[in-house]
């Protein structure tokens, strides 16, 4: 391969990335051009802090109102349970994974576990209506849909992430600190509950906060169980999400009016939410890095 | 004697980190000059000066000159001046092919495609490394699967395939056992015939035994520099001293 | 001692739980699933008084073999491309956080509000209309990111000796990228491509506005809307009853492709040394 080959192949690669980044940078531009004309309707107070959410002028007494906090608040809400329940189960799994399983265990194990990765949320959706909502009516609760049942859901989803984040930090604890305490004579176990989880959990916070991230942007599944109705999220009441509102209201939205820029507005919230939740996990990662934080990296 | 390779006040950094200050040195042709000192003394950041391979590394650089020959080889380019100066690293790194495909992966770039030509190459470097009687049955063979010592010996073999002037090895046998070792200690000494040889080594009787020429170097700089004997037998700096004789290092 | 023996049990009931929820989701949809299919499900249009009742599925198999391909063909050359410069070409760290900062925003945006995007800028402003192009389009723009991090990883595992002996051969970047780096992480750039086609046949929010449609044939071209797969499976559920039996046969279909996807990337993505 000549001088100019080999030229030639760094240039494509350049242009291909260049081209690459410039979409992706004005897909971001685009959506932040879409959001902000809302702002001429509706402040940013109002939007952020506002529970009344009428889109279209019906003639009602108070016209048009854009109150994304009940939205806000069911995003956060069922993200939140979901990494609860899911890091209480995929600590768990992690721990076994990183003490008990052996090298072949982890081979077979990790490939399963990210089959739930694979499935598609709208099959998660429709396991929830069929598998969930009944026992939900069963206990009471109207129609089943409620928001504990989106965070159950959201956290099967969530498992394969925490899971093999987590175990991979505990693996590397594990290795540093292991073969000290079982010179001393102490049982895995012990030394597992005292030792690799005391060093690890700083780490496993980081990925708990990393899933909320990736949790908040979830729109199928939450919406086919979720009930869908702007009310402040209770846990076995119903609620919605921001990515719900999008999904169900944007086909009716007339292009160019305040409610579809309101919408826009809602994808950018979320968008800003889960860009500084991983930016700031980032920045806090180097940090702790560069000030050469204890042996849990 | 005819010097070869001379460096002017080279200074090396990693961001701001420097790891070279000021080094001044030169190698004199068809010798085996060794550069010893403690590790993390800028033995492997001056090898990757001189073949400007640190300039193909993140937030690396250096400032000073190096001459190859009367060229300063910042006129030289890159592959041109890597094309002349080879260069073997600690671990045996075959490229994941057959024996042969791995000796003949820098004559066809050079735009070599005739397969006698071809041929030949690969077989004359394979002779010169003494690999060639081990492998010549299995040619078509994964690299991978020879011995540490075998791979280590094909890497010598396909830094020579395009014909350096200069061959430098950062401590090529400090992943080998002590018979591999011997083996190419021996050969090194055969190539000297035909190539100048630059080792890195962090085995002081490795250099005593094979170099005609050594450089001790210590926190980036070159403390001292001479025959071999006369560094060993007599070395006028403290730092010299106490490292010979185990002080640290 | 019973600090030892609860977390003990708190792992091998987790690690039971989560084994249990995967094989829970896959017995009970094939096991649902399986009454569904003969060749009729597979190889028709749905029909019926509500849509799904009768017939089959066969314009959203191949709708999403549409969507999926043309995305995975949109993202990945992209991805694949941007890892290797951010590996092999760009020297500065300043302008590798900037591509980085991009990605892990792009990463972040829900794929709802690509849908959005995808709808508003190519079927509305540049006027494409609804069609495959225009849903593919938001799909590669979300899995960009994800199999740009699989195959910037794996070129990152390749042993830095094995580049360095390359370029201290006098060869190029370029050459040594094409012969060494690329073969070396073949196999994981195919399972990052088949891993990154599932995740964009599953996704059902960018098609809604944009080339996802509720009935049509076999597409044609990638100017024209199709069925999808998830979509048609959330288009079954929403009818209600009569059309469950489909819903669940549509489903055993893409959990089918995701099983065998999935055993495909992992038996490529391992690494395995060249004989």
């Amino acid at each position: 391969m000549g001088k100019k080959l080999n030229s030639a192949f760094l240039l494509i690669i350049t242009v291909l990335t260049a081209m690459a980044l410039l979409v992706l940078a004005f897909v971001i531009f685009f959506i932040v051009k879409e959001a902000l004309p809302v702002l001429e309707t509706a402040g940013l107070s109002e939007l952020l802090t506002g529970s009344r959410w009428m889109p279209v002028d019906y003639g009602t007494s108070g016209g048009m109102a854009f109150g994304l906090f009940n939205f806000i608040a069911g995003s956060v809400a069922v993200s939140f349970l979901a990494i609860v329940i899911s890091s209480v189960v995929g600590l768990g799994a992690a721990m076994y994974l990183s003490c008990a399983a052996g090298e072949r265990t982890r081979a077979f194990v990790y490939p399963v576990i990210d089959l739930l990765a694979g499935i598609p949320s709208v099959v998660y959706g429709f396991v929830g209506i069929v598998v969930m909502l009944p026992l939900f009516l069963k206990a009471g609760v109207h129609t089943g849909s409620c928001v504990l049942a989106a965070g159950i859901l959201l956290s099967a989803m969530l498992l394969p992430f925490l899971v093999s984040s987590c175990s991979d930090t505990m693996l590397r604890a594990k290795e540093c600190y292991m073969p000290s305490a079982e010179a001393m004579g102490i049982s895995k176990w012990y030394a597992m509950a005292t030792i690799v989880l005391p060093a690890s959990w700083r780490n496993i916070l980081f990925s708990m906060i990393l899933a909320v991230g990736r949790a908040m942007g979830e729109t199928m599944a939450v919406m086919m169980v979720i009930g869908n109705a702007n009310l402040f999220p209770n846990i076995l009441g119903k609620g919605e999400t921001i990515a719900s509102v999008i999904a169900l209201e944007m086909g009716t939205a007339v292009v160019g009016s305040a409610h579809y820029h309101a919408l826009y507005m809602a994808g950018l919230i979320l968008m800003i939410i889960v860009f500084f939740i991983n930016m700031g996990i980032m920045l806090l990662r180097k940090h702790l890095l560069n000030r050469g934080g204890a042996g849990n990296a | 004697m005819e010097m070869i390779l001379r460096l002017e006040k080279v200074s090396a950094y990693y961001g701001k980190k420097s790891a070279l200050k000021e080094v001044s040195m030169s190698v004199p042709k068809k010798q085996i000059t060794a550069i010893i000192g403690p590790s993390g003394c800028g033995k492997s950041t001056l090898l990757r000066c001189i073949n400007s391979l640190l300039s193909e590394e993140k937030d690396a650089s250096y400032t000073g000159d190096i001459f190859l020959g009367e060229k300063n080889t910042r006129d030289i380019e890159g592959d041109e001046l890597r094309r002349r100066i080879g260069m073997v690293f600690q671990t045996p790194s075959p490229f994941p092919f057959s024996v042969y495909k791995n000796m003949t992966y820098a004559p066809k770039y050079n735009g070599v495609h005739s397969k006698k030509e071809l041929d030949r190459i690969a077989v004359e470097k394979l002779k010169m490394t003494g690999l060639f009687d081990e492998v010549s049955a299995e040619l078509d063979k994964s690299a991978l699967k020879l011995s540490g010592g075998q791979q280590q010996r094909l890497c010598i073999a396909r830094a020579l395939t395009v014909d350096p002037e200069i061959l430098m090895l950062d401590e090529p046998c400090s992943a080998l056992d002590i018979k591999s070792s011997a083996i190419i200690e021996k050969m090194l000494a055969e190539l000297k015939k035909t190539y100048t040889i630059i080792i890195v080594t962090h085995n002081l009787a490795q250099a005593k035994r094979i170099a005609d020429r050594t450089v001790f170097m210590y926190d980036g700089h070159v403390i001292e520099e001479g025959p071999t004997d006369e560094i060993f037998g007599n070395p006028k700096k403290e730092e010299t001293k106490d490292f010979l004789s185990g002080v640290f290092g | 001692m019973l600090k030892a023996r609860l977390t003990k049990m708190w792992a091998y009931a987790g690690m039971g739980l989560v084994l249990g929820i995967v094989i829970f989701i896959f017995i009970y949809i094939f096991a649902k699933g399986a009454g569904s299919i003969d060749l009729e499900f597979l190889l028709e249009s749905p029909r019926g008084a509500v849509l799904g009742m009768e017939g089959g599925i066969f314009p959203a198999i191949m709708g999403s073999l549409a969507f999926t391909l043309t995305a995975v063909v949109l993202g990945g050359i992209p991805a694949v491309a941007t890892a290797v410069y951010i590996v092999f070409i760009c020297k500065r760290s300043s302008f590798e956080n900037i591509i980085r900062g991009v990605l892990q925003c792009i990463a972040g945006i829900p794929s709802i509000v690509l849908g959005l995007f995808a709808y508003s800028f190519l079927v509305r402003d540049l006027a494409i209309g609804r069609c495959i192009l225009a849903s593919s389009a938001a799909l590669a723009v979300m899995i960009m990111p994800f199999i740009e991090a699989r195959v910037e990883k794996s070129l990152r595992e390749i042993p830095q000796q094995m580049l360095s002996s390359s370029y201290a051969l006098g060869c190029s970047r370029g050459y040594t990228v094409f012969h060494i780096a690329l073969p070396y992480v073949r196999q994981e750039i195919i399972s990052a491509l088949i891993l990154g086609g599932c995740f964009a046949m599953g996704a059902t929010p960018p098609l809604i506005f944009t080339g996802g449609v509720a009935f049509s044939g076999v597409p044609q071209t990638l100017l024209e809307p199709a069925m999808a797969l998830p979509l048609h499976l959330y288009l079954l559920v929403a009818q209600g009853t009569p059309s469950l039996g489909a819903a669940y046969g549509t489903a055993f279909v893409m959990m089918a492709v995701i099983l065998i996807s999935n055993a495909l990337a992992t038996f490529y993505g391992r690494r395995r040394r060249w004989k």
